[in-house]
């Protein structure tokens, strides 16, 4: 069965200490999630006596996750993209939840990671909400 | 029925000026017959919302059309200058009838003539101004 997006879908973000989950606060004016995609590399194994190159599998790569926002209008200090910025820079590995209400797949959607990218808002003339784009590279370890 | 167009208008009527500007009023969509001049009607054009990927709407933009209406060119073109004007001295992230506006621009600008349908040949002037405007939610 398909699903669409269903109304009041929400993303929290939970600080990961030693691989532990804190408490799950809110990540507000959530636009999109741009799925990260999950890869296999490939070994190079050909043997010099082989007359064809041979590959096996060799690594999993989970990819990096993007999350775009609405620019929220709070103080400096207690913006969302403040507090983004702020775990970035301090490598803070935290813990994304995707829930989409009346589902039962939200586990699927459950990122470890850190942030290694913030993108600030482009600016122009027009109706058009401010919007950035943060991006998580996932990862298990700390 | 446009919330944009009722909270312009409401600023409009608030603005210094306005009976000496428009002694005909600013009314919804039609105006009386007999109405006093000049005088001013508007309407909702579009209006489009800004989701979040909950589908909860963070922002609304509307297009709505002001039609200032008098009996010569001139006075049509005093009287959309008027309104023109106070709607880009309405400042930007303000609180309109209680609904938090984050800006008002004027796109566009048009004359029209007709004559009027009550049976006389008075011809009419009109200006239309599109206004379009972003706000929350309320």
């Amino acid at each position: 069965m398909a699903l669409v997006v269903p109304a009041g879908s929400t993303a929290t973000i939970k600080v990961l200490a030693a691989g532990s989950a804190g408490a799950a606060s809110d990540l507000t004016n959530l636009k999109s999630v741009g799925g990260s995609t999950v890869t296999r590399s490939m070994a190079d194994v050909t043997a010099l006596a082989d007359t064809m190159l041979q590959r096996i599998p060799s690594r999993n790569d989970r990819g990096t996750l993007q999350l775009t926002f609405f620019l929220t209008d709070t103080a400096t200090a207690t913006n969302q993209v403040t507090d983004l910025k702020t775990k970035m820079t301090s490598g803070t590995h935290c813990r994304i939840n995707v829930n989409l209400p009346g589902s039962t797949i939200d586990d699927m959607f459950q990122y470890d990671g850190y942030i290694t990218e913030v993108g600030e808002p482009e600016i122009g003339a027009s109706d058009d909400a401010l919007t950035y784009t943060v991006t998580w590279q996932r990862s298990d370890k700390y | 029925m446009s919330l944009l167009a009722k909270i312009v208008r409401a600023y409009l009527v608030g603005r210094p000026g306005y009976a000496a500007a428009i002694p005909g009023g600013i009314s919804p969509e039609v105006v009386a017959i007999g109405n006093a001049m000049p005088y001013v009607y508007y309407s909702g054009v579009s209006k489009s919302r800004t989701n979040t990927c909950g589908n909860v709407p963070v922002l609304i933009s509307e297009r709505i059309s002001f039609a200032c209406v008098a009996a010569t060119r001139a006075e049509a073109q005093t009287l959309a200058d008027w309104v023109a004007t106070q709607i880009l001295a309405s400042p930007s992230r303000t609180t309109l009838s209680g609904v938090l506006v984050h800006q008002l621009r004027i796109e566009e600008e048009g004359d029209q003539a007709e004559f009027t349908g009550d049976g006389s040949d008075e011809p009419i002037r009109t200006t239309g101004l599109d206004v379009v405007g972003v706000y929350e939610p309320v």
